[in-house]
């Protein structure tokens, strides 16, 4: 009887991976081809000798900006994760706090806080410096990204510092070394793949950076802006398509390097999550040092928020610093229901992403069906696309019918096109943000015990019924690190989703990208601040959701001391 | 019970967040309305048919909003707008034809060019409004694929505070951006993807002749530190200081101006280009009656003087009177201007333009 | 001598992991420290290792006061718990962490580990990655990286508890072996008593940060001194007994119908005094004892662990020998046990 259950159950799962296996091939997998067969054979030209030239010159430019920032921004996220998690000092649990600001911003505003601080005639560099130094152009790109994608590196890093098994470096000091070679021979080496996997995503994001770029690049831009001037500006999707061409190459060939050499080995693979434990013994230079360039990364972090929102409640940033609520006034009384949809699409996109990643790694991980690291692959995929270029994709992929195909089957079946429908934002956003469940489900399931479920079958339950009542639960912190992680990106993404929306369905950010581009600082700014406390406060209120049941302990067992 | 309580309260969230519906936003009752519906008329229009109906709009400014309100308040029918650069709406209108979905009924706001350029491509539909019988001819397009509705004007966004600190002279015409003090102080966007800094070469080479404009584009050149991606940069770099003459393109307005103390606009005295502000609908649109009623709406006197007021732009039509704010066209000397031919000369003028940058 | 222990403590925050600790290993000697889960051994043992601070006390290592040296200048090996190899090393690399710390030159740390892989049995294994190694396999690259470096006291942090019942016995024979052979000073803590008393010279048994006795593993069983050894260490029945008689230095108790009579000064004691029999001292006789009857029994294999209950009331545990020629004793069973008064030990004295 228990068998017949479970061979049941084995087809239930078995639908459903199929499913979602066709889903996958579909949003995540087939857009990216597109975007790779449309520039080789877009409307009848093929790609020419200056095209080519064309597009090596940006990535010329683009590799200019993101190699740097890659080392620099992986490498001080690195310092300031050590410092933060593994130093003790005065303000350590502030700092930890304000390290994450830029997590929750949009990158626009950011920018234009960058030129009003050290621009040509900013607060800092002219007025208090006396300084006139232009901040467009590679420098000013290349400090921007370092400073966003810093925070990205620190967060990615902490998590691996917490696994880094304190005896052995309690081990090595005992076996005769100095707290540096401690530093170089174990601690760093241990956190290697980590920090080469940080380094990936770093990488990536600084690619498809198109934003920043336009702000502040003057007149050196990176492919993805370039791409982004094509398609508005020049009217060119096939050189764009070129140009997409050459921005996808690089990030493919790193996220394949990465997967497949790279990748390898992981050391944290026990259990171990050390919260808070003291790199001891930290000679004092090194300590002040560390201390030092943490404390002005995050200077310079709040400087910056704290100066956007001094430009969203003063009346001419830059010239007029008397405070003002009319910007505020001015974002709330615009028409709100971009912010509406902003929300209802981060929920959305949050809520099914985190289910099907986390299920997905699930059935990839437990059931090991077939060609299951082929459909891994896919569903990763979409990680190492530009956001806009991953956008184009589903521009030229679902313009025709029938999820795509329907070119050559149906092709008068327009009522199942996808584009110009509002729900294609939310097919592009779960598609490329499936991968962080489906990473997070994989990190949880390498602790559970797979006894548990073999415990659940012997005591009589079927494979479907174990899922739900022993698996799902335990399953749950990573269905939550994903929902609070792909809610809060999704409030803030332009690029896959900025030539997709249609006029009733449009969102907040890309409303803060045309303020800004209309010079409405001011308003841009207040809309800024207004969506970084929307998140915050829908932030704060699922983790106290999804958490209360340790708050209320905590609180209790406090309670009881005091 | 805790948790029961706590799950309905994420449940009320995500119900509120899934159903919230349009905060709807009060038209503006600054305008008359039963004087405004005098002014106005469309022998597409069904009061009854009409009511509720909804359109989507492509343009390239947010400004459009507050006009959409005052339609949907004469009309019934609510225009829905999604602010996009000209090239991109071109893109996308492509895009949605060959798919052969329609997303767009109308087009309203950009650059003749552009109108032009989409028309030639079969993209828009061919209407002529009866209200138009007033406009100039090179307000509208003989088959009716487009109308002007206000005038885009280039000029020059100053910052005075600079032009003070530097102890410099008030630009007042063109040759006054050469002056050595605007050295590396000039903003200027990128021809190739602006088409306010594309007019400029059009109009300069247009009135100089060929020879003379190149010598003068040679030492504007000279003058701009780097060219930027956006038509609407440069007004950001001078009102940020990052700049002290941007040259820069509006409809007419001053709200830069009066939004920051240290900016002024200057036309300047020996010529200026400008285009028109056109309106199109869209090819393939599903509403084309309700189109009709928009378009007969915008170009009649009553939609004008909304344009005028709401917009501060130059209208098209001469009988209007002009609000408070607005630039008289009449005391700004026009470049004379041919769209079509800036249109069918782009790329080589652009080739041309590269090479004198690149040297 | 080897290592002396002089009024150690260690405080974490407000509690007090290590309580005024006094102790000394004598050079070539196994010290194992035997205590409960939380007793503060590892705090000890690490503390001893610089790899936690002492708050007051001093500690000499060959004479020397290493109390104020860093953890790396003490030269000091510890064993840890759970191995703590470098992932991220091989066998090899792992082995000579220590010795590359100490810029050796590479042929002589080749001859050294040449050395030590032999004396470890791991010569085979010398190239592997760590993770290809069985739990056995790793406790002897531990060992091998710590004796490698030749230490002045080589510290076992529980080295065994991770490893199942058999290999944990050969490992252990072999650890004392190579620590026999080496005659390295060494301090080995475990919470098992059977590892402890089979392994070590002394030992030291710990409760609550405090020392409650140190012996050899011989005396330790047999003379415990207070209630808590004798009850940590093997089984016990433990009785109060009436007090007889009392002097400055003589104690004599009346225990089921015998007197016992001892020459020690019993300060403490008034009327009663805490008296341990080890079960395996009683036994059960046809007559002429006290009458009792079985209430349960358990067969632990090598003996039989009757549980009776005496006439006079209480209950009494005693071990018999489980030999195949003896007829065991049935649940109900009307017995009678004795045992010679020799084989008590009076406990909780001062």
């Amino acid at each position: 009887m228990i068998n017949r259950g479970i061979t049941k159950s084995v087809s239930f799962f078995k639908i459903i991976y199929c499913l979602l296996a066709i889903l996958i091939l579909y949003f995540a997998f087939l857009p990216v081809l597109s975007v790779v067969f449309s520039s080789i054979f877009a409307q009848g030209r093929g790609i020419s000798f200056q095209d080519i030239a064309h597009a090596l010159k940006y990535l010329k430019n683009s590799l200019i900006v993101t190699i740097p920032v890659t080392f620099a921004a992986t490498a001080l996220g690195t310092v300031v994760a050590f410092t933060l998690q593994r130093l003790r000092f005065r303000g350590n649990q502030l700092l930890k706090l304000l390290a994450l600001l830029p997590l929750i911003n949009p990158p626009f505003v950011g920018s234009l806080a960058f030129i009003m601080l050290f621009g040509k005639r900013g607060l800092i560099t002219n007025k208090l410096l006396g300084l006139t130094i232009s901040p467009y152009g590679l420098a000013g790109i290349i400090t921007m990204q370092v400073l966003s994608l810093t925070s990205l590196a620190y967060i990615l890093v902490s998590s691996s510092i917490k696994r880094v098994d304190p005896s052995l470096e309690e081990a090595a000091r005992n076996l005769g070394s100095s707290s540096g070679r401690i530093l170089s021979t174990v601690t760093l080496p241990l956190m290697l793949p980590e920090i080469s996997s940080t380094a990936l995503l770093v990488f990536l994001a600084s690619m498809a950076d198109f934003g920043t770029p336009l702000i502040i690049g003057g007149n050196f831009q990176t492919l993805a802006s370039d791409l982004y001037i094509q398609i508005t500006g020049l009217y060119d999707i096939h050189m764009a398509a070129v140009s997409g061409l050459f921005l996808l190459l690089p990030c493919l060939l790193a996220f394949v390097v990465h997967r497949y050499y790279l990748h390898q080995k992981y050391y944290s693979s026990s259990n171990i999550v050390s919260e808070n434990i003291e790199f001891k013994q930290m000679p004092r230079p090194l300590k002040a040092v560390l201390t030092i360039i943490t404390m002005l990364f995050t200077g310079v972090v709040v400087l910056k928020y704290g100066f956007i929102v001094i430009g969203a409640f003063t009346k001419q940033w830059g010239y007029n610093y008397s405070f003002t609520l009319q910007h505020l006034t001015g974002a709330l009384t615009a028409d709100l229901r971009p912010f509406i949809n902003s929300i209802r699409l981060a929920l959305i996109v949050a809520l099914v992403s985190a289910i099907l990643g986390v299920f997905l790694a699930y059935i990839l991980k437990r059931n090991q069906p077939t060609a299951a690291g082929i459909i891994d692959f896919m569903a990763t995929l979409p990680a190492a696309v530009p956001g806009i270029l991953f956008g184009i994709g589903y521009l030229v992929t679902f313009k025709h019918p029938f999820l795509g195909i329907g070119k050559w089957v149906f092709p008068d079946a327009k009522p199942l096109v996808l584009l110009g429908t509002s729900s294609i934002i939310y097919f592009v956003c779960i598609a490329r943000y499936l991968n962080v469940g489906l990473k997070s489900g994989y990190a949880l399931l390498a602790h559970l015990d797979p006894n548990m479920e073999k415990a659940s079958y012997n005591l009589g339950e079927n494979e479907v019924r174990t899922f739900f009542r022993v698996t799902l639960p335990l399953l749950k912190p990573a269905f939550y690190t994903t929902f609070l992680k792909n809610f809060s990106t999704t409030m803030t993404t332009l690029g896959a989703i900025i030539f997709l929306l249609i006029p009733s369905n449009k969102v907040a950010v890309q409303q803060i990208f045309q303020r800004i581009t209309g010079s409405e600082i001011g308003v841009a700014a207040a809309m800024g601040v207004l969506l970084s406390a929307t998140s915050l406060v829908l932030l704060g209120i699922f983790y106290l959701l999804f958490n209360y049941q340790e708050i209320i302990k905590k609180m209790r067992s406090r309670g009881s001391w005091d | 019970m805790l948790k029961k309580l706590i799950s309905s309260v994420l449940l009320l969230i995500l119900v509120a967040a899934l159903t919230a519906c349009t905060p709807s936003s009060a038209p503006d009752a600054g305008l008359d309305n039963s004087e405004g519906n005098t002014l106005w008329s469309s022998e597409h229009y069904d009061a009854d048919k009409m009511k509720g109906l909804s359109l989507n709009l492509y343009g390239v400014t947010d400004k459009v909003r507050p006009i959409l309100d005052i339609f949907e308040q004469d009309t019934g029918i609510r225009v829905e707008h999604l602010t996009m650069k000209n090239g991109e709406i071109l893109q996308r209108l492509e895009n949605e034809y060959e798919a052969g979905v329609s997303i767009a009924d109308l087009w309203f706001t950009g650059g003749a060019d552009t109108f032009i350029n989409a028309a030639e491509k079969g993209l828009l539909t061919g209407y002529q409004t009866p209200a138009a019988e007033v406009l100039d001819a090179d307000m509208k397009d003989p088959d009716g694929f487009w109308h002007g509705t206000s005038l885009t004007l280039v000029n020059w966004v100053v910052n005075t505070a600079l032009i003070e600190e530097k102890g410099l002279k008030m630009p007042e015409e063109w040759n006054d951006l050469l002056q050595d003090g605007l050295k590396d102080e000039v903003s200027m966007s990128n021809p190739a993807s602006s088409g306010t800094a594309y007019n400029v070469i059009t109009s300069v080479l247009q009135t100089k002749g060929e020879d003379n404009g190149w010598i003068y584009l040679e030492e504007l050149i000279e003058q701009v530190p780097f060219f930027t991606a956006r038509g609407s940069d440069p007004k950001n770099l001078v009102v940020n200081g990052e700049a002290i003459v941007g040259i820069n393109a509006s409809n007419g307005d001053f709200e830069v101006e009066k939004e920051y103390e240290h900016i002024k606009i200057v036309y300047p005295s020996d010529g200026t280009g400008w285009w028109p502000q056109p309106v199109a609908i869209v090819k393939g649109t599903q509403k084309l009656d309700a189109a009709k009623v928009f378009v007969d709406w915008l170009i009649s006197k009553r939609g004008m003087q909304v344009v005028a007021e709401k917009r501060y732009a130059a209208v098209a039509r001469g009988d209007i009177e002009i609000p408070e704010g607005i630039v008289d066209i009449k005391n700004i000397e026009l470049f004379p201007a041919d769209f079509k031919a800036g249109a069918q000369n782009r790329e080589s003028i652009l080739a041309e333009w590269a090479r004198r940058v690149d040297k | 001598m080897g290592l002396r222990i002089a009024n150690l403590t260690v405080q974490y925050n407000k509690s007090i992991a290590v309580d005024n600790i006094t102790l000394t290993v004598k050079t070539g000697e196994l010290l194992a420290l035997l205590g409960p889960s939380g007793c503060g051994k590892t705090t000890l043992l690490k503390s001893v290792a610089g790899l936690i601070p002492q708050t007051s006390g001093s500690i000499f290592l060959k004479q020397a006061e290493i109390s104020s040296w860093r953890p790396q200048k003490r030269n000091t090996a510890l064993v840890f718990q759970n191995y703590a190899l470098f992932p991220h090393l091989n066998v090899e690399e792992n082995i000579a962490y220590g010795l590359r710390t100490r810029k050796l030159s590479s042929t002589l740390i080749t001859k050294k580990i040449d050395q030590v892989v032999e004396i470890v049995r791991l010569k085979q294994y010398q190239h592997r990655q760590v993770h290809q190694l069985s739990g056995g396999q790793q406790q002897r690259v531990a060992l091998a990286r710590a004796l490698v470096l030749e230490p002045d006291v080589l510290l076992f942090d529980e080295p065994l508890s991770n490893l199942d019942e058999k290999l944990r016995v050969s490992m252990r024979q072999e650890i004392r072996r190579i620590q026999k052979e080496l005659q390295i000073t060494s301090i080995y803590v475990t919470h098992d008593q059977e590892e402890a008393l089979a392994i070590a010279d002394r030992i030291a048994i710990m409760n609550n940060g405090r020392i409650e006795q140190i012996e050899t593993p011989d005396n330790i069983y047999h003379y415990p001194t207070n209630t808590f050894v004798a009850d940590f260490i093997g089984s016990a029945n433990i009785f109060r007994a009436e007090v007889v008689k009392k002097d400055a230095n003589y104690l004599e108790v009346a225990l089921l119908g015998k007197r016992i009579g001892r020459k020690v000064s019993a300060k403490g004691i008034h009327s009663k005094a805490t008296c341990l029999l080890r079960p395996e001292e009683i036994s059960i006789v046809s007559q002429a004892g006290l009458p009792a009857k079985i209430v349960w029994v358990e067969n632990l294999g090598n003996i039989k662990r009757y549980t009776v209950k005496l006439l006079t009331g209480g209950n009494v545990i005693v071990d018999i020998l489980n030999s195949r020629n003896k007829a065991p004793y049935v649940l109900n069973q009307d017995i009678f046990i004795d045992f010679s008064a020799d084989a008590v030990q009076l406990i909780d004295l001062n």
